[in-house]
């Protein structure tokens, strides 16, 4: 008994020994790696099971990654650390990968978003992306991690559900269709205004430039300084911005970008 | 005698002359011999020579006792001589024209409204002109510009040109006041001049003021302002300018195949007209002399007027005075330059349809694109 339960031990301190070796090395993870220790047992195991039901019923995997420093993954930045996590791990559900990956990087507070596959990109175009930014943001601003991931895994549900249906979330077209139809009233106003120019030649003569007999004969001509006068400005240094980050589109497909929180 | 002599009659077969203005030359409708002006008035040397007579005394007259505050109009007499033997009168009983014509000329229509029904009348009390703007160019050379005038026109009716009566254009030599005269001008303006540079964290704005003051005077001769009520004026700035080496001694002679309308508007309603332009015009003039500064403000802007000479002129205008759609449409032609003026009626269905065949395409383009991108 005494022989089992210390094999079993050895088995498991062996497998936590190895486990940042996986995280280099390829190995296929669960849906949320959380190696930065931001989740309780309970809440990555909700997380979990939230992120397989996704996976299993549109077929496209939701992935939550946390580690104190993403340069150990990628040494190029967050966005590049979420790209080879995803692609090294072969990340992704079915023949084309389809996944999306969210990583955060604690000791610099960056996150990166990365989507593969057509599905994933389908329903997450470049608009879905800034929305779903904005559902985690606010949480992590505030450490709330198990809410700012709930919301995420949430959301990414709900939008591949209506890409499912056919209706995936995009741009309102309204604003850009009111524009248009501005900018073609505006045009169209201009032309008929300019034919319509045409229709008048009859104008009343401001000036009798044409009946100067001579020339203007300047009889004083006196430019006089009076004073000068001074304003400063000051220019205010650049104020470093929180939130924003790099866009970054990966040469070997998918999308996504990086940021800070 | 006297009658051949008034009437104008052409010495080979006592004909009636008129002038040509593409010829610059009186011809006989009859046996169409042609006569320079200079000729036709050797013939009645006594009559020419008591008209130059008159002109020269009342020259003299003027220039001794010119006041600058008031327009010099010493000149000016009725005064026809015998001339007026030879001239008949219409009136418009619709918009109370009255103009004056040689015996053999008649006025079927008034040209400045249509009217077909003019009533003649005795000739008397009509100023005399100073000078004349002879015809240059022809009723044909009139039509041709005038149906130029409509081409390219995608708003205008069809209708319009094709109801418009085109045959009814007249010739019209149309009164003027021409004021002689020299305009002073005083300015005073507040000018900057501004560098910026950056020193540090600051962005430094150094702005030098000056006080800029410009004074000169610039003589005008002949600015034109119609003395006729029933002529638009802006008709008549439209088809300016004239060119005056071309103006004339008035001379009756001139006359014969023309309509020339009688002034009713007196020189002292016109004179604000010739005042404001000159005004503008010599202000313009002091403003291009302000040079080099970033900005220029007016602060304070005077003229004072030299008032000359007025100078009663007639200028020729071809005309077609014509109703559309309950609307007045004139136009109006230089009669020695050709330029063609006359607003144009705007059909609406041509203009909506034009609008929507513009905009429909950009609107569906756009709206096919931000779908496409979205």
């Amino acid at each position: 008994m005494k022989q089992k339960i210390t094999a079993f031990l050895l088995a498991f301190l062996l497998l936590l020994c190895l486990a940042p070796a996986a995280l280099a090395d390829g190995a296929q993870l669960s849906f949320l790696t959380d190696d930065a220790g931001l989740l309780t047992a309970s809440e990555s195991a909700a997380l979990e099971k939230t992120a397989q039901s996704i996976a299993q019923r549109w077929g496209v995997g939701i992935y939550i990654v946390t580690v104190d420093d993403s340069y150990r993954i990628d040494g190029r930045g967050t966005y590049e650390a979420a790209y080879t996590f995803y692609h090294n791990h072969s990340l992704g559900v079915g023949a084309e990968r389809n996944g999306a990956i969210l990583l955060l990087s604690m000791n610099d507070r960056d996150f990166a978003r990365f989507y593969y596959g057509e599905k994933s990109e389908y329903a997450f175009n470049g608009y879905a992306q800034e929305q779903i930014e904005d559902v985690f943001l606010d949480n992590f601003r505030e450490n709330d991690w198990y809410g700012g991931f709930s919301d995420y895994l949430t959301a990414c549900g709900e939008y591949l559900a209506l890409a499912a249906e056919g209706r995936p979330v995009r741009r309102s077209p309204v604003p850009a269709i009111v524009i248009s139809c501005a900018a073609a009233v505006l045009v169209a106003f201009l032309v008929c205004a300019v034919l319509k120019r045409k229709m008048k030649s009859v104008y009343v003569q401001a000036r009798a430039d044409g009946y100067v007999s001579g020339t203007l004969r300047l009889s004083r001509q006196t430019d006089r300084f009076t004073h000068r006068t001074e304003t400063r400005r000051h220019i205010e240094p650049p104020k470093p911005s929180g939130g924003g980050g790099s866009v970054s589109h990966s040469g070997g497909g998918g999308s996504g970008r990086s940021g800070h929180f | 005698m006297p009658t051949q002599v008034t009437n104008y009659q052409c010495p080979s077969c006592t004909g009636p002359l008129h002038y040509s203005g593409a010829s610059g030359t009186l011809e006989c409708d009859y046996c169409g011999s042609s006569y320079t002006v200079a000729e036709i008035e050797a013939l009645y040397k006594e009559k020419e020579a008591e008209a130059a007579a008159a002109q020269q005394a009342a020259e003299q007259a003027a220039s001794s006792g010119a006041d600058s505050g008031a327009w010099d109009v010493s000149a000016m007499n009725s005064d026809w001589g015998t001339d007026a033997a030879g001239m008949k009168t219409y009136s418009c009983p619709s918009c109370g024209a009255e103009l004056i014509c040689d015996a053999n000329t008649a006025a079927t229509a008034c040209p400045y409204c249509g009217n077909p029904t003019v009533v003649p009348g005795q000739f008397a009390g009509a100023l005399k002109p100073d000078y004349v703007l002879p015809f240059k160019l022809s009723r044909e050379d009139a039509i041709h510009a005038l149906k130029r005038h409509y081409k390219n026109k995608p708003f205008l009716p069809r209708a319009f040109s094709a109801q418009n009566q085109i045959e009814k254009i007249q010739g019209v030599y149309v009164p003027f006041w021409m004021f002689d005269g020299e305009a002073e001008g005083h300015a005073r303006y507040d000018a900057t001049r501004s560098r910026i540079f950056r020193s540090g964290d600051w962005e430094i704005t150094t702005t030098d003021h000056f006080e800029v003051c410009r004074d000169g005077s610039m003589p005008f001769e002949k600015v034109p302002v119609d003395a006729s009520s029933r002529m638009p004026d802006a008709h008549m700035d439209s088809i300016e300018p004239y060119d005056y080496a071309e103006l004339k001694p008035f001379s009756t002679a001139y006359l014969p195949g023309f309509l020339a309308d009688k002034y009713d508007i007196p020189v002292a309603d016109c004179e604000s007209r010739a005042d404001e332009r000159c005004r503008k015009t010599v202000l313009a003039a002091l403003d291009r002399t302000v040079n080099g500064y970033d900005t220029c403000i007016p602060r304070t802007q005077d003229v004072r007027l030299r008032r000359g000479k007025v100078h009663y002129a007639l200028l020729p205008v071809w005309m077609l005075s014509t109703r559309w759609n309950g609307k007045s449409f004139l136009f109006a032609m230089n009669g020695q330059t050709g330029k063609m003026v006359g607003d144009l009626p705007t059909d609406a269905g041509k203009y909506w349809r034009t609008f929507a065949a513009v905009a429909a395409p950009i609107a569906l383009l756009g709206t096919a694109l931000s779908l496409l991108l979205r």
